[in-house]
């Protein structure tokens, strides 16, 4: 196989991703569909469980019915892809109140799709030894609940097992993350990798991963004289959106997306008190502008920018995503200061107006030659 | 001191000047005691914080439901941005709709919450004084925690947000009171003064008083025919935001209980045939307040229930407790803790359910707000809950606060009109 074969392959367990799961699912074995990056999949996994990532479609015809057209179209898509009967399998779906949007889809989810189990876990805005200690007791409510409905109580070994598996694929995808940077995998096949990380069980992911890393090695990879993009914004599934910004003289070389490098970005600490540590590892990634901590995220994108000799900044926001339309006016601003080009793209969450999307990236790379 | 601090202290000063005149006139004319309470209230409250700024003391922005109690007892002037938003709007709609477009103009989407939009606009033209600094709580919305931090960005001043957890459980309310010790660490620290605790004793005092006349007030609006309507339960949010802890949110209370009472012991409603007893599940729109008026006038239907007006029984505060209060009061309300904690112990739908049940409501409306996907989102819930299990009829009413260029106010009242001819036989 070659990489590309690999990355192909990636590609497909993500488009065919209810298969994917049908053909990954152990006998008997429990999926959890869970949504928002800060879910802790480890206390899944180590319930011996199977979860992943609930992801939308292309319509939101149904959800429609039952969502305000107000609410940003991931929700809405997600929960169009439940009405239509494709998460009927799910054991389980989690979530936590990240954004207005996914709350109420928790809501709306509990009340007319009634998945066996459901939970919602409270995740605090701030990062302090307090907002540590009570997040912590949130992950061992979840640990116990799902302990119990699953009649698997979940020990700390289990855990330890599950976050040291964690640990090693993030610090592979890490590996590849470096990789991007230099050029040798496109960002668009990198998103079908990141995301296959949260479709498929971990344990053959990391296989996969494994190859993937040993065919990269040691292509001669550059970017070239392509402009080197940094990515940022509302959760973002779709390759062939980064693709579309790649498609002329651009590489999109590093990201701060949910979907992307907050995924793996840091590691949990596999000593002392497991739910402790994992309180830590969510609790200090790099902040989606849910967190309170404005200057934390905007030092991250400029230090990003920086480190990955970026020549400019794509904010992509999905559309009623009011976390990151209100936290990119302070984005602005601080890419600004730092002297980083930044181009903002307002956009649903199916790719729809391709056309303008590619006149204003366009003008904006156009833009950069001068910089 | 800057120009644009001047013309805030002057916009300011002639806010307070206008108030005094309508309570000059309410005076003359032998006003209702709480009326005169309320604009007593209101007036001192634009009085203090202009006095503070002309003086070239500190004050404070803060959000609309941390615990003000605390202010108070620090003796830290306070003015409430999003609520300055909307009066300034209310006195002047084409100069509100200005307020949008600057805002907008700094980057704010026209997809924002219109109260929010008004505030950053306010604050962008220097129409609003300058803070120390900026507290706020996560109560009740995404947006919510977002204005302040562009609020404190504008001003360039730090700010301290509540952390306010998804839940009152006692673990929850445990990280509630870590933060609220760290805001008075905060408040300590920015405006260089000690936290006094026999003066928060006090204010706590004053504040339980005023919650227990709003909560008897509340089991008022239960009684048939209702003695009070929806634009009058506008008054009692707002007395509890701008006058938290202090005696004059007590007198508007003490007043206006009685004066409900009376209506109630000769069943009195507010008006004399009350046909239909509205449950409006959200809030009125700001822009037009007299919709209340109307809905009495033209139908003979009375809101009897609100949710912003309504008070969360959930949530008891206890002045021997008062860091404890101080954590749970921004959950005080129903408004807020259903925009904010629904599914984590308890359900919204459920709630409000019972809340149509307990009011002796035949119908709900809820108007659904362009920007708040916390009340959008459950509009589905709602109905569904609404109709099949108290079994009166539902109307969702698109439109928005402020901004009346999303649905006028002819067209909201045109929806409205039909649902009474058509669903209710009015
Ligand atoms: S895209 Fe934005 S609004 Fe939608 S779920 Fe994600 S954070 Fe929430
Ligand atoms: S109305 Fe809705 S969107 Fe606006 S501040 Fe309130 S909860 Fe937030």
């Amino acid at each position: 196989m070659t990489a590309a074969d690999t990355i192909a392959s990636f590609r497909q367990a993500v488009a065919d991703r209810y298969q994917t799961i049908a053909s990954h699912r152990r006998p008997g074995q429990k999926v959890l569909g869970w949504m928002c990056s800060y879910f802790p999949e480890e206390i899944v996994s180590a319930a011996g469980g199977y979860p992943v990532r609930v992801l939308g479609g292309e319509s939101t015809s149904y959800s429609d019915a039952y969502m305000h057209i107000n609410m940003c179209s991931l929700v809405r898509a997600v929960f169009d892809e439940a009405l239509q009967g494709k998460y009927d399998f799910l054991d389980g779906f989690a979530t936590l109140n990240t954004c207005d949007n996914i709350r109420r889809t928790f809501d709306v989810w509990e009340y007319f799709i009634k998945t066996p189990f459901t939970h919602i876990l409270a995740l605090p805005h701030r990062t302090t030894p307090a907002s540590i200690a009570y997040f912590r007791e949130e992950l061992g409510e979840l640990k116990e609940k799902l302990g119990q409905a699953w009649g698997t109580p979940i020990s700390d070994d289990a855990l330890r097992e599950a976050i040291a598996q964690y640990n090693h694929m993030r610090r592979l995808l890490q590996q590849l993350d470096t990789m991007r940077m230099e050029g040798a995998i496109s960002g668009g096949d990198f998103v079908d990798v990141v995301l296959a990380a949260t479709l498929l069980p971990k344990d053959q992911f990391i296989t996969r991963l494994q190859e993937l890393l040993t065919q990269l090695e040691g292509t001669s990879a550059s970017t070239g004289d392509r402009y080197r993009l940094i990515l940022t914004g509302s959760e973002m599934d779709d390759s062939n959106f980064v693709r579309l910004i790649e498609e002329k003289d651009a590489a999109v070389v590093g990201d701060d997306l949910c979907t992307g490098s907050k995924y793996y970005w840091n590691l949990t600490d596999e000593k002392g008190d497991p739910l402790l540590a994992l309180a830590k590892r969510y609790l200090s990634r790099p902040p989606c502008p849910r967190m309170h901590d404005t200057e934390e995220r905007i030092s991250h994108v400029v230090e990003m920018a920086k480190s990955h000799r970026a020549d400019g900044v794509v904010v992509e926001i999905i559309r009623f995503c009011k976390l990151y339309d209100e936290g990119n006016i302070a984005l602005n601003k601080g890419l600004e200061k730092a002297g980083v080009p930044c181009l903002t793209l307002s956009r649903e969450y199916s790719l729809t107006g391709v056309g303008s999307m590619r006149t204003r990236i366009e003008a904006f790379i156009e833009g950069l030659v001068g910089v | 001191m800057a120009v644009s601090q001047n013309a805030a202290i002057e916009e300011h000063q002639a806010i307070a000047e206008r108030m005094t005149g309508t309570l000059d006139r309410l005076k003359s004319r032998g006003g209702r005691g709480s009326e005169v309470h309320f604009w007593e209230g209101m007036r001192n409250y634009y009085q203090r914080a202009t006095d503070a700024a002309k003086a070239g003391r500190s004050v404070l922005c803060s959000g609309m439901f941390v615990p003000h109690e605390l202010f108070e007892a620090m003796d830290i002037p306070y003015y409430i941005a999003e609520n300055h938003g909307v009066m300034t709007f209310q006195s002047d709609i084409e100069g509100g709709i200005a307020l949008f477009d600057t805002a907008e103009r700094a980057g704010m989407a026209a997809d924002i919450c219109s109260p929010h939009r008004a505030a950053t606009g306010l604050a962008l033209s220097g129409r609003t004084l300058q803070p120390k600094a900026v507290v706020h709580t996560t109560t009740t919305c995404d947006q919510t925690i977002k204005l302040y931090e562009v609020l404190a960005d504008i001003h360039k001043v730090p700010n301290f947000l509540i952390d306010t957890p998804y839940g009152a459980r006692p673990n929850d309310m445990a990280y509630a009171e870590e933060n609220v010790k760290e805001l008075i660490a905060f408040l300590e620290q920015q405006f260089n003064t000690k936290m006094d605790p026999a003066r928060l004793r006090k204010a706590l005092e004053i504040s339980h008083e005023a919650y227990s006349y709003w909560e008897k007030i509340c089991e008022l609006r239960q009684a048939v025919p209702c003695p009070t309507g929806g634009r009058e339960a506008v008054k009692d949010t707002t007395i509890l935001l701008v006058a938290a802890g202090r005696q004059e949110s007590v007198d508007y209370f003490k007043a206006r209980y009685q004066e409900l009472k009376d209506k109630v012991d000769k069943k009195e409603g507010i008006i004399p045939d009350e046909k239909y007893r509205l449950a409006w599940l959200y809030v009125l729109p700001f822009f037009d307040l007299k919709m209340a008026d109307w809905l009495q006038d033209t139908y003979g239907a009375v809101i009897v229930l609100d949710t912003f007006g309504i008070n969360n029984p959930e949530i008891t505060l206890d002045p021997e407790d008062p860091i404890g209060f101080l954590a749970k009061k921004p959950l005080k309300r129903r408004f807020t803790y259903w925009s904010f904690a629904p599914s984590k112990e308890a359900s919204a739908v459920d709630d409000l359910a019972q809340m149509c049940r307990d009011f002796k409501a035949d119908a709900a409306v809820l108007l659904s707000h362009w920007s708040c996907q916390q009340w959008c989102g459950l509009t589905q819930m709602l109905r569904d809950k609404i109709t099949k299990d108290v079994g009166i009829p539902f109307l969702t009413v698109n439109g928005d606060l402020l901004d009346p260029r999303v649905v006028s106010s002819e067209d909201m009242r045109s929806n409205l009109g039909e649902f009474f001819t058509s669903v209710m036989g009015a």
